[in-house]
């Protein structure tokens, strides 16, 4: 048994990790951007959700506390509202990345 | 559980009082110490009280834009661009309803930007999913291990653990791109949990599709049912749900993961269950001969390369009693069903981009002939959730 071997007994350090080659556009940058622009959705989102809870509170309580933000349980109806309301934001603003009605002008890296 | 919400001002304090290596050893055959688990939770489960809220606001809202997000790379998106696949293919001149080769599948579809932008959506979505999970329950890495540590020796049911078991090769594998894997994060059970909700697009399913998976699982002809092993068992969902179907019955499950079979018994604590979980291999489970009336393994054996699932089906007629009842479920093999052009580009990337390493080898495969070679008797209706998906079979010993 090497060094690698010798993990801790919660988990081993001899695990494989996945190959990073990932780029599928014409250019490694540009995927990049893309993951970017998409992971800045990730977090505009919980932006807005933040933002729903706590006018939902106002209206209800008149105030607020980080507590109650946290810990807020929406009813069935509202959570579904808001499901609507991220799936409408996705596709308004990520629809754009369905604009790819002609093939690409520089061979992409995977080309066969 | 532990109040995961208090956590975030407790880590530093916890960080001072815990040891650096947790000595998960001692959880070895453990059993029926306490009843059940300290719960305080005060962002409380979702609605069945059997999945634990996430535990932060900005946490959960991510994961619910990273299902969204992979929702509409699969639906609207992954409509849109699995028509294209099928539409390159047949200018190349095949018919899209049955995938030509693998190699000229890709050539057809080339550089297509509607096709590789969906991939890129459908991975960055799986790369921000397991981001989001794994930087989330990190961030309070210490308590969660502490958590974890109280459970390992607590009951009811009992947990074994085997740290220094030769793991297969295939198991060591980041599979579905999850950081570490199956073994490689302390915390990978609670990680890989919320990550399949996320994959199977419902983030907050609490085992519902286990409890359906368990309600249709064969039982010998002769109606004895009282010992279940379930190989591969990941974090114990499937045994968790026969032993509410089966209460009498003693359930087993083992798996070569200690951060999953870990998660799997405290869960299997909060919710009172008393299964048995054990570290040990599928090819080797070091049970006796005609040990279990019914052995199950759910979405195992496309993980599985061809050559170890030929020793583990032996090693399950072996323990398998006469009469008993193997349950494999799992996806339709190429033998079973023709895929379309676009169905297997989508599979395509997921054996190479959601690195499923072994998922084309086993589609390939004939499994069924595989099962049958090992000594069981194969009858291909078995009780499915879904037909057109999953495989529909079951194996039975004779004497």
């Amino acid at each position: 048994m090497d060094d690698r071997e010798k993990s801790t007994p919660s988990h081993r350090k001899d695990f494989i990790p996945a190959q990073k080659d990932d780029v599928f556009l014409s250019d490694a940058a540009l995927d990049n951007v893309t993951s970017a622009v998409i992971a800045l959705g990730s977090e505009f989102w919980a932006l807005q959700k933040r933002m729903n809870v706590v006018e939902v509170l106002l209206e209800d309580k008149g105030s607020v506390s980080k507590a109650m933000i946290e810990n807020y349980r929406p009813s069935a109806e509202q959570s579904a509202a808001w499901e609507e309301q991220r799936d409408r934001f996705i596709k308004r603003v990520y629809g754009f990345l369905q604009n790819t009605h002609s093939p690409s002008k520089k061979p992409g890296r995977r080309a066969p | 559980m532990m109040d995961r919400r208090t956590l975030f001002g407790t880590t530093v304090a916890l960080a001072g009082t815990l040891a650096s290596d947790m000595t998960v050893g001692k959880a070895e055959a453990a059993t029926n110490k306490t009843p059940h688990l300290k719960d305080i939770e005060p962002r409380g489960t979702y609605s069945q009280g059997r999945l634990e809220r996430l535990p932060s606001l900005d946490m959960e809202s991510r994961l619910e834009f990273a299902q969204g997000f992979r929702k509409w790379s699969l639906r609207e998106f992954g409509r849109a661009s699995s028509d294209r696949v099928n539409h390159l293919v047949k200018e190349a001149g095949f018919d899209p309803k049955v995938s030509p080769p693998i190699k000229d599948l890709l050539a057809a579809v080339g550089n297509d930007l509607t096709v590789w932008t969906n991939v890129r959506c459908k991975t960055t979505a799986q790369q921000i999913m397991w981001k989001n999970l794994v930087d989330g329950f990190h961030t309070n890495e210490r308590a969660y291990l502490e958590e974890l540590e109280t459970a390992d020796t607590s009951g009811p049911g009992s947990l074994e653990l085997n740290s220094d078991i030769t793991l297969p090769q295939y198991a060591k594998h980041e599979i579905h791109i999850q950081p570490g894997g199956y073994v490689g994060d302390p915390l990978g059970g609670c990680v890989y949990h919320y990550g399949v909700n996320i994959f199977t697009l419902d983030l907050k399913s609490e085992d519902q599709f286990h409890r359906d998976l368990a309600a249709i699982v064969p039982i010998p002809e002769d109606g004895k049912a009282q010992r279940f092993l379930d190989i591969g068992t990941g974090v114990a969902q499937l045994p968790m749900a026969l032993k509410e179907r089966f209460p009498e019955a003693d359930i087993w499950g083992i798996d070569v993961g200690t951060p999953m079979l870990r998660y799997g018994h405290m869960r299997a604590i909060e919710q009172n269950l008393e299964i048995h979980l054990a570290q040990r291999l599928a090819e080797d489970t070091k049970f006796e001969d005609n040990s279990f009336d019914v052995i199950t393994a759910y979405i195992l054996f496309h993980e599985v390369p061809t050559e170890d699932a030929k020793k583990i089906l032996t090693e399950v007629r072996r323990i398998l009693r006469p009469g008993g009842v193997f349950f494999p479920v799992d996806f339709k093999t190429y033998s079973q069903a023709t895929t379309s052009a676009s169905g297997r580009f989508n599979q395509w990337w997921d054996h190479v981009y959601n690195n499923e390493l072994w998922a084309e080898e086993y589609r390939n495969s004939n499994f069924i002939q595989m099962m049958k070679d090992a000594g069981l008797i194969v009858r291909e209706d078995a009780p499915t959730l879904e037909a057109r998906f999953w495989n529909g079979i079951m194996g039975i010993k004779t004497a």
